[in-house]
């Protein structure tokens, strides 16, 4: 095999730096992600029966969120962490790829607390949600470094 | 009745089993590229050397109206043969008959054979073309599966088990050839799977080709089940024959000893190799260096491509070859690596082909998904394989050996029979950056231009470490040696241990970490 040079990739391992050619396998691994529990993401692909939560509410690891068929089989996914639901992605009858975003989660705001076991207007639930939609990414990111601190 | 009258019958008899599944079924087989099971082995064997077994075995379905179909000799054909006059002992469903559906008669067929290639000790080829078990047969063909693998398993490390998959695999079939010692697959005619792409779909939800998921390349360069990747069914059996000719017919003899051939004068051992440890070159080509004629018989050349296997001749004695390979991951030992040289490590320990391990690499892989995927366990068998592996075994480090990685490849410490080391060779924990780096810390941070600092520290861990004598002062490696007198040491090394004989320990087996 005559080596291009061209093709050769610097391998770094230990402080030094190695010239050689990655292999496909190497170049596709499964990179590691950390667990975010304010995603919930489907373990399986399968059929959404049953939605138990409302966007907007409060739940905690207790709260069976939905049922979804798979392998022949109707599986309980419970909530990750104590929080709200701030989006729903998917509707009942639904078929799910694996590894579909399903739920979003964020942490309760303590503030709120009292707020939130009243909120009956769900007029303005859908407002409320389009604001905070728009910030929704600054949120997410601090909600995710509170929850992973969390974790350990 | 007259006996020519008789004998006329038989012929008649004979030729009407001999077309299988009929000539319909036959010119199928043909329009899918492939093969009938009755030309693969005439292809495969030596001339006139096929006899046949059991060419009359009726099959034994009673059941859904079987009992009314003719399947001649039962879709497999068994027999004994020869290659380059080796005697094998070889079967081959026959796709024709029945789509090489499995049922008891066949199994039997195929255990008989079996049995007899364990009585003979020689080689055993099975030609796989099915589309799995005859499911009117129920839990009689799950039974002639059983009763196969348990042979497979009985017969390992006894007599070498090949397996050459020329059409549909599926299923419990599989576990044949998995059990067996070399899987040969042929691009687009192979396909090996546990559950096949419309289960997949329906319980999954995810679609992929029959191709995608498990043919020939798949398994070559992915997976590692198959061994021999060929383009075409008469590249397959020619990958076969040369294999034939450097192994042994069973574990109690040696390979057939060849006239010793010198290299061939194009592989120039001393340019081959960059004093730079950090350049790559193909350590293949310093196996050509070495071997008789620069012949290099590769085994999974596609897997795991960063540590290459294969067999040479050293002398005209079979040798066993392990290389890291830096021209991939700079020949770093990960997951696949490992089991792939572990494999081949004990196949050669089992029929005692002589082991030549030659050295170059930074360590292992690291990475998340490698130590999810078990590289622990898995680097563990490569020291497990060396370590009980009683056949010759010779290291020679061409360069960096660092870390776990130089203790996995047959040293010293693994009880090696010799360790030769090039001049070129580094014995060190790590590259002398990283040590550098660790021993130095103090002094290079708190001087005043710390980059200064580092650079001259590690050239001065580079000029006292960076070489093989201070392991040849420890005596961890035997002898230092110039590039060119390699083979010289090769041979006189192999010829020193023809006489080894390690007392083996009377335990049932080990338990590699599998």
């Amino acid at each position: 095999m005559d080596i291009n040079q061209k093709d050769l990739q610097v391998f770094s391992l230990e402080g030094s730096d190695y010239q050689t050619l990655l292999t496909k396998k190497f170049l596709t691994r499964t990179k590691y992600q950390p667990d975010d529990p304010t995603r919930i993401i489907a373990q399986i692909p399968g059929t959404i029966v049953k939605i138990m939560v409302k966007e907007g509410q409060s739940v905690n690891p207790a709260k069976c969120l939905f049922i979804i068929d798979a392998m022949k089989m109707k599986n309980k996914v419970h909530s990750t962490m104590t929080g709200i639901i701030s989006k729903i992605h998917i509707r009942e009858g639904q078929i799910v790829a694996k590894n579909e975003l399903l739920l979003e989660l964020e942490e309760p705001r303590s503030d709120k607390k009292s707020k939130k076991t009243e909120r009956p207007a769900e007029r303005e639930g859908k407002d409320s949600q389009r604001s905070r939609f728009g910030k929704k990414g600054k949120k997410i990111k601090k909600t995710t470094a509170h929850s992973r601190s969390g974790t350990r | 009745m007259s006996l020519k009258r008789k004998t006329r019958e038989l012929v008649e008899r004979r030729e009407q089993v001999l077309l299988g599944g009929g000539e319909t079924a036959i010119k199928k087989q043909q329009a899918m590229g492939k093969l009938t099971a009755r030309a693969r082995i005439i292809s495969l064997l030596d001339d006139d050397s096929f006899q046949e077994y059991d060419l009359f075995a009726q099959h034994e379905g009673r059941d859904f109206d079987m009992d009314k179909k003719e399947l001649p000799g039962d879709g497999v054909i068994t027999g004994t043969g020869k290659i380059y006059g080796s005697p094998v002992c070889i079967f081959a469903q026959d796709f024709t008959v029945a789509g090489g559906s499995l049922g008891l008669m066949h199994a039997r067929k195929i255990t008989k054979i079996m049995d007899h290639a364990l009585k003979l000790k020689v080689p055993l080829i099975g030609i796989n073309d099915s589309g799995g078990a005859r499911v009117q047969e129920g839990v009689n063909s799950l039974a002639g599966y059983g009763e196969i693998f348990y042979r497979n398993t009985l017969a390992s490390g006894v007599i070498p088990q090949i397996s050459v998959i020329l059409g549909p695999c599926a299923g419990g079939a599989v576990y044949s050839p998995a059990l067996t010692d070399f899987v040969f697959v042929v691009d687009r005619i192979s396909k090996m799977f546990i559950t096949g792409p419309e289960v997949i779909k329906t319980v999954l939800g995810e679609e992929i080709s029959m191709e995608e998921l498990g043919g020939a390349t798949i398994h070559s360069s992915i997976t590692g089940n198959a061994h021999f990747f060929a383009h075409s069914e008469q590249e397959c059996f020619e990958q076969i024959k040369t294999l034939i000719s450097f192994i042994p017919w069973n574990h109690s003899q040696r390979a057939k000893r060849l006239r010793p051939r010198s290299p061939k004068n194009t592989y120039k051992i001393d340019d081959i190799v960059p004093a730079d440890p950090k350049q790559p070159y193909d350590v293949r080509n310093v196996i050509r260096a070495v071997a008789d004629s620069s012949e290099f018989f590769e085994i999974q050349e596609q897997f795991a491509p960063n540590i290459v296997i294969g067999y040479g001749r050293m002398n005209g004695q079979t040798v066993g070859f392990v290389a890291n390979q830096p021209i991939y991951l700079a020949g770093v030992l990960d997951v696949d690596s490992s089991d792939k040289a572990a494999r081949f490590i004990r196949f050669c320990d089992a029929f005692n082909i002589p082991l030549i391990t030659l050295v170059d690499l930074p360590g292992y892989l690291p990475g998340v998904d490698q130590e999810y995927a078990g590289v622990i366990r898995h680097g563990a068998k490569v020291l497990y394989a060396y370590s009980e592996a009683t056949v010759p075994r010779i290291t020679i480090i061409l360069r960096k050996a660092y870390g776990g990685g130089y203790i996995a490849m047959n040293s010293r410490h693994l009880n090696a029979d010799m360790v030769f080391a090039w001049p070129s060779a580094e014995i060190a924990v790590m590259g002398p950056e990283g040590a550098a780096n660790i021993i130095f810390k103090k002094e290079i941070m708190s001087a005043e231009d710390p980059e200064k600092m580092r650079k001259l520290k590690i050239k001065e861990y580079k000029d006292k470490f960076a070489n093989p004598y201070v392991a040849a002062a420890k005596g961890y490696v035997d002898a230092v040696i110039e590039p060119s007198e390699t083979r010289k040491y090769l041979i006189y090394s192999l010829d020193v241990l023809e006489t080894k004989d390690v007392p083996r320990s009377n335990r049932k087996h080990g338990c590699i970490p599998l």
